[in-house]
């Protein structure tokens, strides 16, 4: 096993927003976490990634304690947070945030100069999944599109090599025919061996590119199980899918 | 003057984009800077290059212990305790200097001498072109750090968005450090440029003011904006006294600030990027 959160409860101030939650993700897997607004989702995944403490509970990554530590360390033992809403440096050229994102890979150890040739390689790759991003490789983060922003959100969280990538809502805000392209590149990342957590409000599209799913809600974890499995359920069909109908 | 208004307003700048916070002290700092200059002239007998180097040195390390006695505690406090708290230190500044220094204004000779150089019929004082060589010497170094190391990159990432910056492996704290450690160290330069033209004392605090109107008139929040804003500070003091008036020389600047609050409160670099994201 990759992650095992073991029932973290987590506050903001007062206000308790996660409830003894635990949940697993298995190595070379997708795992898709899905819930509605406010149910949590983010602060799970800010948790695992340092930003936030929980006050209880553990959160283990490749048999190692990691709850406690900063997430400058977490990101470096191979955890990458792809956080909500982008958060594309606004001033830095596409080729520079893709670089940023590769900070943490000097603390591996490795010669600098061995690390910054690796650097250039691996932005050939992110451009080769996102050809877009090439184009404009050096345009400024603010005036790219929401998509474009996506991409590179997504590029730059691969930049650090991560073991497991943690994406928080990939689709928010993207035209259909862009939350189908960026789902294929989750799958394609995932095939190449990069080990994925996906938050989503879009639960068809998580649920069908997944292999194991969670449902979060008001805090805590409700249902879980094979993907395929919670497609049929009822449960999830009613609130999650609308009866057929996409959510958003 | 102008460049004295544009060094001491990237300090305020640079430390406003990175920690969100507003720094009152950066005026009393400049004076400091000043002081400590003076210092390595007269009492450590150190060349004029060499006093430059030192207090430029020894006031980054002042901005290291600013940071951690006048912002760290209180980083999670909101803006207005650590507002508070460096307005506390300029008072502790302003007359803490008379205990070291004395109450009597030292003074600092002019980097380049007294002496001038005619070019064309025009005789200019040596000081100034050496001010502006320094000055342009500055933002290339500036230009260069910010944009082509990687610890230029990590500071100006954590200046744009903190928790993603720690999110990509970034230190933010450290890197907080060091741009309070590069404010300080702009504000011995500008103290060390503003020495010889007043004399040193704590009146030359009073360039906070200044520097404040220069950050607003070039768009608070923009380093470009602030170069270009004491620049233009600067200028109208000057041009204000030498054809109106001298007797309102700091009332120029401040009709400039009024005048940029009223008709155009987002300064001549009115951020596009704010606006967009
Ligand atoms: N910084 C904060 N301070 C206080 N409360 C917060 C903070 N961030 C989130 N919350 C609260 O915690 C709860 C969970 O928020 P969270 O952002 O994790 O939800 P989410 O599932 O990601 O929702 P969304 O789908 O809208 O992104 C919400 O009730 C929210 O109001
Ligand atoms: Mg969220």
């Amino acid at each position: 096993m990759l992650l095992q959160v073991n029932s973290i409860d987590v506050y903001y101030g007062s206000v308790q927003a996660l409830k003894g939650v635990s949940l697993e993700v298995n190595e070379g897997e997708i795992t898709s976490l899905i819930g509605s607004n406010g149910a949590g989702k983010s602060t799970l995944l800010k948790t695992i990634s340092g930003l936030l403490k929980p006050a209880s509970g553990s959160i283990s990554f490749m048999g190692r304690r990691i709850d406690g530590l900063p997430p400058e360390n977490i990101v470096s033992l191979g955890i990458a947070h792809v956080p909500e809403g982008r958060m594309i440096f606004p001033a830095f050229s596409v080729l520079d945030n893709l670089r940023i994102g590769a900070v943490s890979r000097f603390n591996s150890g490795k010669p600098k100069k061995e690390v910054l040739k690796e650097i250039e390689e691996d932005i050939e790759r992110v451009f080769s999944l996102f050809p877009r991003l090439k184009e404009r490789k050096n345009q400024l983060g603010w005036s790219l599109s929401g998509g474009e922003q996506q991409m590179l959100a997504v590029g730059r969280g691969l930049m650090a090599r991560p073991k497991l990538l943690l994406l928080d809502e990939p689709s928010l805000g993207l035209a259909p025919y862009l939350v189908k392209e960026v789902f294929n590149i989750i799958k394609m990342i995932n095939a190449q061996g990069t080990s994925i957590m996906v938050v989503e409000q879009n639960a068809r599209m998580a649920l069908k590119a997944s292999h194991k799913a969670y449902v979060l809600e008001t805090g805590e974890i409700v249902l879980s199980g094979p993907s395929s499995e919670l497609l049929k359920s009822d449960q999830v069909r009613a609130i999650y899918l609308g009866a057929g109908v996409e959510q958003r | 003057m102008g460049f004295v208004y544009a060094l001491s307003a990237m300090g305020i700048v640079l430390i406003y984009r990175t920690a969100g916070v507003v720094n009152f002290a950066q005026g009393s700092l400049v004076m400091l800077g000043a002081y400590v200059a003076t210092s390595c002239i007269e009492t450590l007998k150190l060349p004029m290059i060499g006093a430059i180097i030192a207090a430029v040195i020894i006031m980054a390390g002042v901005g290291a212990v600013f940071q951690r006695v006048a912002y760290y505690p209180l980083r999670y406090a909101g803006i207005i305790p650590v507002v508070i708290s460096t307005i506390g230190v300029s008072v502790f500044l302003n007359n803490g200097v008379y205990v070291i220094w004395g109450t009597y204004p030292k003074f600092l000779p002019p980097i380049a001498g007294s002496g001038t150089i005619t070019i064309f019929g025009t005789s200019i004082p040596l000081q100034n072109i050496a001010i502006a060589l320094m000055a342009v010497a500055l933002l290339f170094f500036q230009a260069y750090f910010f944009n082509k190391t990687w610890l230029g990159k990590k500071m100006q990432a954590v200046a744009q968005h903190q928790d993603t910056a720690a999110l990509m492996g970034i230190k933010v704290s450290r890197m907080i450090t060091f741009t309070f450690m590069y404010s300080t160290a702009l504000a011995a330069i500008a103290g060390i440029f503003a020495g010889p033209i007043f004399f040193v004392s704590p009146g030359i605090a009073q360039i906070l003011s200044k520097a404040f109107a220069a950050s607003v008139v070039g768009g608070f929040g923009s380093v470009p904006g602030a170069v270009v804003g004491g620049i233009f500070v600067g200028l109208v003091e000057t041009f204000g006294a030498y054809f109106i008036s001298s007797a309102y020389r700091d009332a120029w600047a401040f009709g400039l600030l009024i005048l940029f609050l009223l008709f155009r409160p987002q300064g001549i670099f009115g951020e596009p990027i704010s606006e967009k994201v």
